[in-house]
């Protein structure tokens, strides 16, 4: 896995987590970088440096390189044994956010599988225009998609080079129209 | 604060302030009841 993707044809795809224990409880995790907390802060860096002579972007994000850690967003509905509600009450985000030692709910010794990439992804073409409609976390598949259009829109104002990928996917032309409700 | 709205809002201010029009954003804010939908 990769803690960002330059390839348009990876967006919209998803990965499967489930446990050993449990191989037949599986859930799935549609990729969005941008929410990595390294990324986000990157993307709006960059956009807060648009239409300055100098941007501020950490290209480093964009190199592509394997991670052994993932970020996952998750929101919580608060229902009494919902899955996001015991992870947002866990000691272990606990212990993340204060830096204190915690006891985990979530053993350690837990096995768990992340298979993928899966699915199709978007599907989109290189020029025309996209429309997409979602609703709360379910702009999460089309948040890499807005993140792709700011890195375009700003390094092609500022004469930068594109990553390959992306600038061989992506023609003039190219438009999107989000309909987000929240 | 909604789910990646900073960046959906980062963009729209960046197109607007590059003259730009490949990306447009109607946001419907459902917990503000004077809100209704806007077009960023």
């Amino acid at each position: 896995m990769k803690s960002w993707y330059n390839d348009p044809n990876m967006l919209g795809r998803h990965f499967l987590v489930y446990s050993e224990k449990a191989p037949r409880v599986k859930r799935q995790y549609t990729i969005c970088s941008s929410m990595g907390t390294e990324v986000r802060a990157a993307l709006l860096e960059l956009a807060r440096s648009a239409g300055k002579r100098d941007i501020e972007f950490n290209y480093r994000i964009m190199l592509g390189q394997d991670t052994s850690s993932i970020d996952l967003t998750l929101k919580t509905y608060g229902v009494a044994k919902g899955l996001a509600t015991r992870i947002h009450q866990s000691q272990v985000i606990n212990k993340a956010q204060v830096g204190e030692e915690g006891k985990s709910e979530f053993k350690d010794d837990s096995v768990y599988f992340i298979k993928g990439p899966m699915g199709r992804g978007l599907q989109m073409q290189p020029s025309g225009l996209h429309v997409a409609f979602c609703a709360g976390t379910g702009v999460l598949v089309f948040l890499d998609l807005v993140a792709h259009l700011l890195i375009l829109n700003v390094f092609n104002a500022t004469g930068r080079d594109l990553p390959e990928e992306m600038s061989r996917f992506y023609q003039p032309g190219f438009k999107l129209h989000l309909y987000v409700s929240f | 604060m909604a789910l990646g709205l900073d960046l959906i809002e980062a963009l729209t201010d960046v197109n607007k302030a590059l003259g730009l029009d490949n990306f447009v954003a109607v946001i419907r804010l459902s917990k503000t009841s004077d809100s209704g939908s806007r077009q960023a």
